[in-house]
């Protein structure tokens, strides 16, 4: 027996024989292109593709590249503030989420907020995917746990939900589809019902709010065959309250400038990575090789990676809220906010856009800018002063008295009230120094110096 | 020197060898060998004192490559007056602000002018804002330990900070920048910041962010430091990350009783040379060259609270990361335009001093300081002979005994002068 190398094509050639022997053709003058080389079967019709029917394809597609938002700031709005709020994993309670127990991410979120400032600046919450969390499916529903208050306002399985709100056919009837699907949608209603709340509250702060499909969201909706983040756009029903279709998305910002002109740029969005389980080193790599060619907007937000940081040129991967303790090993480690999920763009030219990573520009507190002025005014001060000294010090040749000790106790002890020579030798220099710098502090007010009142006065040797 | 001990040679007992030169030199050589002050420091911590100001600008000046051919002169420029004009900013320069002197053509940058010339240019440019640059640290291409000056064992980066009086760096520095936190009781805390050049080959610049922390973990975790903040250049890109780290917590004894988590910032900070042959050539990843200016500040942890207390930090470091100029211009942006205005320096106040103080009415102030000053002078030259010694005679036993006794100079009668 021949070795087996090339099978595909050992394959392809027996068919072509077998195909040929029963329709009793001649293989070397007549091979028909209209036939499924795997099947054998004879396919009717067979057109191959063109160009044009790749624009089709494209064209019909049911989620433009392009959105159909288009984030507008305007004259009086100094920059769009973007913050990000992804992998939420609502109620996701296998891992403890602290931070949405706490309420410390919802302070961090009033924190970014108020650091944004809605009055001065366009400043949009974008909920970038993977909101909803995976304790929805039904594999994941045997230790689950949901809060209900108005159920005995205990922690109780959802099993027990189910078969309250259910009746008893829930409990028993898990293989049916029907009941398993309703109990599912009952756990994610939970869900919704918190990320409605949440949005609620952004909403409150007078700041546009887009909501972006991730992968959860996308399971999701191919499984309840909805579109859950707009059934949740249609019950809040709020016009700063938008929907960006699509996980890999181009949107429209537009600054308008004086004389109602407008400077165009474009952002990317991209919230459903398939890579998000790799370690974190590799997957920046990976995800920026993936990801340069795919979404080539002026700058790109890349969500849901578990990687937080500028890695390629104008691709920022934002960091996600969830506030995980523990992980699996090799999933998604050590997944936890940090601290990267607000930018601040600015457009100065159309396609150019500055990116400030971080909060809004810093602004200086004033009582450290005068501190700071007060201490260059001492230094200014004191160096003039120090260096009128130098010059008068030049000018005296020779000190009063002489080298003589006798005579040079005696005149101390004639203009100082101590009567030892030790008081005076001790008294260091920059002492008497710093003692006139306060004198000369009040000569602010004053234009005639005062007389120094430090230094002892005169018992009669001499004018000072 | 030892006395010369002559003994027999091991091989011929009639040729006699000098054993006690060999014994000094072998000790000599043991010495030397014992003598750790040779040794460059992989990590130089420097303490940085800075009480008044909440908000620090950082600039990280890595790759300059000053004098080589796309090197962004004008920027470099506009770069210092920046730090010049804002009164929080600190210049960290992050090696490689030199060329090599390998023959051209050797893996190192084409030249516009040579070294002493770039010498010359930086000290001029750094001379202005020495008192804002801490270190200079040494990079692959300008630094002692590299293959490209290890031939003639000089440094030019050591060459220009002998020059400027500023402390030189062979490797990496830890900046410990004391100063307050960003809340109403301001208290003084401390900011760790690593800068190094860093070293190694990449293939993008997301893989020098990770070699850059690893690099910078790998020196630090030895000396128990957990940097805030990390910066590095070489790889001329320009890519950041935010690395979860943890840190263990110890009680008094040693013991380990839990685990904290930290967010490292790690920077590969940009460059300023653009384009050129030999970056083509090397395959160097497209350069978005920029100065970047690093807005740090303390500031309390949203997320930390009675329950998160044993795992999360109380102080954090927030940075806002900002361009300093446009792209594909040397115009500033106008958010460094905004931060030189918001946190300029005080350049008015020395007007107005010289103007409130005349020469005249400072003299008038400070004409009894003046006497007081010249007569301490001549005061302390007449107690320099025995300065240790304090004077406990009074006056009158003074005078009485040099009225009485003869003058110590000289018991002939002489009085020695």
């Amino acid at each position: 027996m021949a070795p087996r190398k090339n099978q595909s094509a050992n394959k392809q050639q027996e068919i072509l024989e077998k195909y040929l022997r029963e329709s009793g053709e001649d293989f070397t003058t007549n091979i028909r292109d209209n036939v499924n080389w795997a099947t054998g079967d004879e396919v009717a019709s067979l057109k191959k593709p063109t160009t044009m029917d790749y624009f089709r394809e494209i064209r019909n597609k049911t989620t433009s590249p392009i959105s159909e938002e288009i984030i507008v700031v305007e004259e009086h709005q100094n920059a769009l503030n973007l913050i990000f709020r992804n992998a939420l994993n609502i109620r996701d309670m296998g891992n403890p989420l602290y931070g949405e127990e706490n309420k410390s991410n919802r302070k961090n979120l009033s924190l970014n907020i108020e650091k944004a400032d809605p009055k001065k600046n366009k400043v949009c919450v974008i909920y970038g995917g993977d909101l909803l969390g995976t304790e929805w499916e039904l594999k994941r529903l045997n230790n689950a746990k949901i809060i209900t208050q108005d159920i005995h306002g205990d922690l109780i399985t959802l099993k027990e939900v189910a078969s309250e709100v259910l009746g008893d056919d829930a409990v028993e009837g898990v293989t049916n589809p029907n009941i398993i699907r309703k109990a599912l949608f009952f756990a994610l209603g939970e869900k919704v019902k918190v990320l409605r709340r949440d949005i609620k509250y952004v909403l409150s702060h007078d700041v546009d709010v887009y909501l972006i499909n991730g992968a959860q969201e996308e399971k999701i909706n191919k499984y309840f065959k909805i579109n859950v983040l707009k059934t949740v756009i249609q019950e809040i029903n709020h016009p700063r309250l938008h929907l960006i279709e699509g996980v890999n998305t181009v949107v429209n910002v537009a600054k308008v400038t004086k004389g109602n002109n407008r400077r165009y740029a474009t952002i990317g969005f991209l919230t459903n990575n398939s890579i998000s389980k790799a370690r974190q080193g590799q997957q920046s790599v990976a995800g920026v090789k993936l990801n340069s060619g795919e979404n080539n907007a002026d700058v790109v937000f890349v969500t849901n990676t578990n990687v937080a940081g500028k890695k390629g040129t104008n691709q920022y991967y934002v960091s996600g809220e969830s506030t995980y303790i523990t992980m699996a090993q090799k999933k998604m480690p050590l997944l936890s906010p940090k601290h990267y999920n607000t930018f601040s763009l600015r457009i100065p030219k159309s396609h150019e856009i500055t990116v400030i990573e971080g909060h809004n520009m810093p602004t200086p507190v004033q009582l450290e800018k005068d501190i700071y002025d007060e201490f260059v005014k001492q230094q200014l001060i004191k160096q003039q002063i120090m260096q009128n000294l130098q010059l008068q010090l030049d000018g005296i040749t020779k000190p009063a008295h002489t080298a003589d000790p006798v005579k040079t106790v005696q005149y101390f002890k004639s203009r100082y009230k101590s009567t030892t020579a030790t008081a005076v030798a001790e008294t260091p220099v920059e002492t008497v120094v710093n003692q006139t710098q306060v004198d000369v502090a009040n000569i602010q007010q004053d234009v005639e110096p005062k007389n120094i009142t430090t230094v002892p006065t005169d018992d009669g040797m001499g004018e000072m | 020197m030892a006395k010369d001990k002559y003994t027999p040679s091991k091989n011929n007992p009639n040729f006699l060898e000098n054993t006690s030169r060999q014994e000094q030199a072998l000790n000599f050589t043991m010495q030397i060998a014992r003598d750790k002050s040779y040794h460059g420091e992989a990590v130089v911590i420097k303490p940085i004192l800075q009480p008044i100001f909440s908000n620090i600008a950082l600039v990280v000046g890595a790759d300059v490559h000053s004098g080589a051919v796309g090197s962004n002169a004008v920027r470099e420029e506009k770069t210092i007056k920046f730090i010049r004009n804002t009164c929080n900013s600190i210049y960290v320069p992050a090696g490689d602000m030199f060329n090599s002197i390998i023959k051209e053509g050797e893996d190192r940058h084409e030249d516009k002018f040579g070294n002493l010339r770039a010498i010359e240019r930086e000290a001029y440019l750094l001379a202005s804002i020495a008192n804002k640059v801490p270190v200079i640290i040494d990079g692959n291409h300008d630094g002692a330990n590299g293959k490209r000056w290890m031939p003639i064992n000089m440094s030019p980066s050591k060459h220009l900070a002998d020059k400027l009086g500023i402390e030189h760096v062979e490797f990496g520095v830890l900046l410990q920048i004391q100063m307050p936190a960003s809340d109403y009781r301001r208290e003084q805390r401390i900011l760790n910041v690593y800068v190094s050049h860093c070293s190694g080959k990449t293939s993008g610049s997301a893989k020098s962010v990770d070699i850059t922390f690893n690099k910078a973990m790998a020196e630090l975790k030895a000396r128990g430091i957990i940097p805030d903040v990390i910066f590095g250049g070489h790889f001329h890109s320009n890519a950041n990350g935010v690395f979860v780290t943890d840190v263990m917590q110890y009680n008094k004894s040693g013991k380990c009783i839990g685990v904290k988590r930290k967010d490292t910032i790690v920077v590969s900070e940009s460059t300023l040379q653009e384009t050129s042959r030999y970056a083509q050539s090397g395959g160097f990843p497209p350069s978005d060259s920029n100065v970047y200016i690093n807005n740090l500040k303390i500031v309390k942890n949203p997320y930390y609270n009675s329950t998160t207390k044993d795992t999360q930090f109380e102080w954090i470091v927030e940075m806002t990361r900002f361009p300093m100029f446009r792209q594909g211009s040397d115009e500033y942006t106008d958010e460094a335009k905004e931060y030189m205005k918001m946190f300029a320096e005080p350049t008015h106040l020395e007007e107005q001093i010289s103007k409130q103080y005349s020469s005249q009415s400072i003299e008038q102030s400070i004409e009894g300081l003046t006497q007081v000053v010249s007569d301490f002078k001549s005061a302390r030259f007449l107690f320099e002979t025995e300065p240790q010694q304090v004077v406990t005679e009074t006056v009158e036993d003074v005078a009485s005994s040099v009225s009485t006794t003869e003058t110590s100079f000289d018991s002939s009668g002489n009085d020695g002068m």
